[in-house]
């Protein structure tokens, strides 16, 4: 499936360095069939390699990491319900398939992502629940017609039953401001609140499912993510590559140059072990049972991934020189826009703590 | 199946529990099966007893005792 991305015009994958939706790159996915990966019933494995592809060939990373938020962290968790969602949720999904995008909010100002902080509440009043909910750092949230957002409706339980996720609908919430960020520009971020009745339909997987829900989202999310990121880097190798093999230096390319030589071979390698990481990932994310190793693997993946992305891309500017630091050129952006995927999805500390603590 | 239960909890957590996990032993509210632990224990109980949790029924209130788990599942299969 991954070879849909051929039939995308060239055009639609460029670059998007302002904080404006590449809605052409968005669209050209849809059109292909790229949100239909779970309605196929494709493997995990070859829907991660169609993941890389995209990462390659698509410039604006801001896009593609909307694409991996949009299928890993909210339209999966439809996905895995699957047959038992009530018939507005089945309709939410069938947009989100063709191409309406759902934006999931967590995050919250006094909680980051930590779900058994969360002060967000939602309370049920018999057929209904009343949403009473302030969330940050909500990517996607200008493009978004749906929300899948968290709240707790049992505190006393915490986050094992008493956590729950609602789909919301554009109108629902109310934007409260923009974030402007220094790299993926193309991707919006934001704050939100909510104050709202909802029916009781529009909770997902049931009362208290939001833990499983969530914790199910995050395996794959940072796998998706990460085999987004092994496709730009594929990209960005590639043009560092090319570009150590034309720029001469004292009368000879700097790819001759023994430093350069091992800088590249230490991207190259990085690359290749990032690649096997994200496969031995993807091979545990659609397995049942053995949620403690799927977790563990994602973890892993996630943060070698993200840190080698961002060793590579300042490896890349380091290689270009000066055109590496001045801006359109291309480096200095990979390196603005890599230095997020250590923080989002859970920072580095968070993976290390999750790892350790499988010790 | 609470023997069962019982095993299955005192092979996993009992050394962590540093004494033997009774019947009545607190699990989650006490902090003994953490919030990860307590997915892995929900996959042992699935394959174990061969029924699967639906996403809302992972919940302290089907998974804090031995006793709890045993009714939880009791009611699950007999439904």
């Amino acid at each position: 499936m991954h070879d849909l991305l051929k039939e995308i015009p060239e055009s639609t994958k460029g670059q998007v360095d302002e904080a404006r939706f590449h809605n052409e790159g968005w669209k050209a996915l849809a059109e292909v069939g790229f949100f239909e990966w779970f309605e196929h019933g494709i493997a995990a494995s070859d829907i991660m390699r169609g993941m890389e592809s995209l990462g390659e060939r698509f410039e604006d990373a801001g896009l593609t990491f909307l694409v991996g938020a949009h299928l890993f962290g909210s339209l999966q968790v439809l996905e895995s319900a699957g047959a038992a969602l009530p018939e507005v949720q089945k309709r939410v999904l069938a947009e989100a398939r063709n191409g309406a995008h759902i934006a999931h909010a967590i995050s919250e100002p006094g909680a980051g992502s930590d779900v058994f902080s969360m002060a967000s509440r939602a309370k049920s009043n018999g057929g209904t629940f009343h949403i009473r909910a302030t969330k940050t750092y909500v990517s996607g949230l200008s493009e978004a017609e749906w929300m899948l957002i968290y709240a707790m409706t049992d505190p006393e339980k915490g986050a094992l039953g008493g956590l729950s996720a609602f789909i919301l609908k554009r109108g629902e919430w109310e934007e409260t401001g923009r974030l402007e960020k220094m790299g993926l520009r193309s991707c919006s971020m934001g704050t939100l609140s909510v104050d709202c009745e909802v029916p009781a339909d529009r909770c997902v997987g049931g009362e208290g499912a939001g833990y499983r829900l969530f914790l199910r989202a995050m395996d794959w999310e940072r796998v998706g993510l990460s085999a987004i990121h092994v496709g730009t880097m594929r990209r960005v190798l590639k043009r560092t590559v090319d570009y150590a093999l034309l720029r001469e230096q004292s009368g000879q390319p700097i790819a001759e140059h023994q430093a350069i030589q091992f800088s590249l071979a230490e991207m190259t390698t990085g690359l290749e072990a990032s690649s096997l990481l994200v496969a031995w990932a993807a091979s545990q994310l659609d397995q049942k049972g053995n949620s403690k190793e799927r977790t563990r693997r994602a973890a892993m993946a996630k943060l070698q991934v993200s840190e080698t992305l961002v060793d590579l891309c300042r490896r890349s500017v380091q290689i270009h020189g000066g055109a590496g630091y001045v801006a359109g050129v291309g480096p200095e952006r990979w390196l603005r826009d890599s230095l997020s995927s250590t923080i989002y999805s859970g920072t580095s500390e968070i993976q290390r703590k999750l790892i350790s603590s499988f010790l | 199946m609470r023997e069962q239960i019982l095993s299955l909890l005192n092979q996993k957590y009992g050394q962590a529990h540093g004494s033997t996990i009774e019947e009545e032993t607190p699990l989650l509210s006490s902090g003994l099966v953490d919030s990860v632990s307590a997915l892995e224990l929900v996959d042992d109980l699935e394959s174990t007893f061969g029924f699967e949790f639906a996403p809302h029924e992972v919940d302290q209130a089907n998974l804090d005792s031995a006793v709890k788990i045993e009714a939880f599942i009791s009611a699950k299969l007999n439904t």
